[in-house]
């Protein structure tokens, strides 16, 4: 699905991100951990082309990056507030993405139900505009916009922060479910060790821009996470 | 502690990014203003002279009272529309350990020294000066009377956000002004005359003084019980439960991804306060016309003719568009990963421009009036934009690179977060390329073929469309992350 081949980012002289060789399988659940400043949203970044690498390439299913935008159609992301529309309602901007990717209206509604125990009844038919809505729902409608139209691949940055916990544990199961139905693959970073051991089957430790662990996950994960991470 | 709150200030201009170029604009403007300022102290002191001319039966003085009242309320619109109280600011001060008396005190004295209080010093008090250097008033009445001035723009100052913050307000001030202007109409009773010589009365008998100052102090003392009141997050602080606007427009929906992005610029402009401010500004522009067609002296000036025709379609291009893509900075990143091409994108903005300009030819059919010359010019020149000036704005809107805040008022000289010099550079080709075009057509043929021209170029721009957004679709993806950093950075 994605491979990176020498892949650096340098501002001003300082690295900060620095990946010689990174492959990640379809259909796979990829977790990213790193302390604040790791590198973890310029990876994201990279991967989305928001940002110049340095050196080196990513290819997305054989496409690279910087290059060519075909990949565009097949990824979707969310990355914190850059990626919401204040002034549309949650239905509108379901509806404004649902155009770009080509999912009919119709289709969007009925598959939007699947999600109303997530939504509660606090976002859908509130009339509000979604910059007036609390920043756990509004996190709940870009990372569920991020699912309109089968994406195979989803790039969330931090999707488990400013949830309630209810939230937290429905979201796990989500990602769960729609990535084995869908054999989508997931590109997930978090701070909450717990949560990423238990939805991503592989998880790669970042530290000032560079891979330190790179784990298959199994039971003793958290653990070792957790004493690398204990100071 | 203004000085805590001036340090503030300044740390947060120096360290924006782009500081340099902030900076020269600052200083640019700083010119503009003082230049502004020297022209109304000028023309404020001739001005006295002028009046004194013209109608010798009546003193100078009296006729600025007659008309003081339109002056205030014209202040009071503008005011309405762009005077703010920084909010955010006391939101920030709040929890910190400054009682709350004082941060209000603070945010009260500073809008005191607004620019907007600045005419009565610009403006009146030459005028007063020349009245008393003359020797002819008596200099304390005159003093009364220019006091009485400064105390009833800092009346107006503390009216306009009692007014802001609280709809009903405005309500009853509308009424009022209303009536008053009913009566006005009708000869029941001159107003405008009564507050004239309410203001003359002021300077034959200072003691008159005492209702004005009775009046500033009552909206002082009103103002900061309301904001101490206010002072909660959930109160004045807060905006409230916003009404949906624009929810329908499904017409748009069998448009497709033009549709979609077309959809969301029509709620971008209704839903949020900024655009919706530059917009309401670009309906001025199709005034622009009366000040050029009117007098005879430019009957003949077609240049001058063009440039205004030009001005008259233009204006949402030249408001609205030269923000182009700026008013997408909040989630541009979106756009970016999402499956739109630029291609798409940049049709979808110039269709805008497009229908826009439009809708300004149908609105500038009274123009018919001063001729089928001058529609006609109007006509070329739109034509001019719709070929060839929404390219310009789009191209000259991505090197601007400032991002935007959609939901907050702008400030009256403090519009220059999204300014730049790159901006100034293309209102050359932008408003000089018609002007040339026709100038020459005039010149080598006649005047009819020079707006022939102008118009065909337009047309020209059309027929070359497919090429045209090609080249500004390099533009765009050239300047792609370099725009990202500059709008993620700011924001």
């Amino acid at each position: 699905m994605i491979k990176i081949q020498d892949l650096t980012k340098t501002y001003t002289g300082k690295t900060v991100l620095n990946i010689p060789k990174l492959k990640i399988e379809k259909g796979s659940c990829f977790g990213l951990v790193g302390n604040n400043g790791a590198g973890k949203t310029t990876l994201f970044s990279l991967l989305l082309d928001l940002v110049e690498p340095t050196s080196g390439e990513i290819l997305n299913q054989e496409i690279n990056v910087s290059n060519d935008e075909s990949w565009k159609a097949k990824t979707s992301a969310f990355i914190d507030s850059i990626f919401i529309i204040g002034y549309l309602t949650p239905e509108e901007y379901f509806e404004f993405i649902a155009e770009l990717r080509g999912v009919e209206n119709v289709t969007l509604k009925d598959w939007l139900e699947q999600f109303s125990s997530f939504f509660k009844d606090e976002v859908l038919n509130q009339k509000k505009y979604i910059r007036d809505l609390s920043k756990g729902n509004q996190k709940k409608v870009g990372i569920i916009a991020s699912f309109i139209g089968l994406p195979e691949l989803v790039i969330l940055d931090e999707p488990f922060s400013n949830l309630d916990p209810s939230s937290q544990i429905l979201l796990k199961k989500l990602i769960q479910d729609f990535s084995s139905d869908n054999k989508t693959t997931f590109l997930i970073s978090s701070h909450d060790l717990s949560h990423i051991t238990e939805v991503c089957n592989r998880i790669v430790l970042l530290e000032k821009g560079e891979i330190i662990k790179d784990i298959e996950t199994n039971e003793a994960t958290l653990k070792e996470l957790e004493t690398y991470f204990t100071l | 502690m203004t000085g805590i709150f001036l340090e503030l200030k300044w740390k947060q201009f120096s360290r924006a990014p782009q500081f340099g170029a902030k900076l020269a604009v600052k200083v640019l403007i700083g010119f503009f203003i003082i230049y502004f300022s020297l022209a109304a102290i000028f023309f404020s002191g001739i001005s006295f002279f002028l009046l004194e001319k013209q109608f010798p039966d009546q003193t100078p003085l009296s006729i600025v009272n007659d008309h003081f009242l339109y002056y205030f309320v014209f202040g009071f619109i503008v005011r309405y529309f762009f005077q703010t109280l920084p909010s955010t600011e006391i939101q920030q001060l709040l929890i910190t350990p400054m009682p709350k008396n004082k941060i209000i005190l603070n945010t009260i004295i500073r809008s005191t020294f607004s620019f907007f209080n600045s005419s009565p010093i610009f403006y009146f008090l030459p005028f007063a000066i020349v009245f008393i250097l003359k020797g002819e008033g008596n200099v304390f009445g005159v003093l009364s009377w220019w006091l009485s001035l400064q105390m009833i723009t800092w009346t107006s100052n503390n009216l306009i956000f009692l007014v802001n913050k609280n709809s009903s307000a405005l309500k009853a001030i509308i009424v009022t002004a209303i009536c008053l202007y009913g009566l006005q109409k009708f000869n029941f009773y001159n107003f405008f005359t009564l507050f004239g010589s309410a203001l003359d009365n002021i300077y034959s008998n200072p003691l008159w003084l005492i209702p004005v100052i009775f009046a500033l102090a009552t909206t002082y003392l009103l103002l900061f019980k309301f904001l101490i009141k206010e002072c909660y997050l959930d109160k004045s602080l807060s905006k409230g439960k916003e009404k949906i606007l624009g929810e329908k427009l499904t017409f748009l929906n069998r448009f497709g991804t033009l549709g979609a992005l077309i959809k969301n610029d029509i709620r971008l402009i209704i839903r949020n306060v900024r655009p919706r401010q530059v917009v309401l500004m670009s309906f001025l522009f199709l005034f622009y016309g009366i000040i050029f067609f009117t007098p005879d002296i430019y009957k003949e000036m077609g240049t001058l003719l063009i440039f205004a025709s030009i001005f008259i379609t233009g204006g949402f291009m030249m408001t609205f568009g030269q923000y182009i893509p700026s008013w997408d900075s909040e989630y541009y990143s979106l756009l970016m990963v999402q499956n739109l091409s630029y291609r798409k994108y940049l049709e979808s903005k110039l269709i805008l421009m497009i229908i826009a300009t439009l809708i300004a030819c149908v609105l500038a059919t009274p123009y018919l009036y001063y001729g089928l010359k001058i529609y006609s010019m109007i006509i070329a020149g739109a034509f001019f934009n719709m070929g060839l000036g929404g390219y310009i704005t789009l191209i000259s809107g991505v090197l601007n690179k400032s991002p935007l805040k959609l939901n907050v008022k702008a400030k009256a000289f403090e519009n220059t977060q999204a300014f730049s010099i790159t901006q100034f550079l293309f209102v050359l080709p932008k408003m000089g390329l018609p002007v040339l075009i026709y100038w020459l057509g005039q010149l080598l043929f006649t005047e009819r073929i020079g707006i022939l021209l102008l118009g065909l170029s337009g047309v020209l721009g059309i027929i070359l469309n497919g090429f045209l957004i090609s080249q500004i679709e390099g533009v765009y993806k050239k300047h792609k992350h370099k725009t990202l950093e500059a709008y993620n950075t700011n924001n």
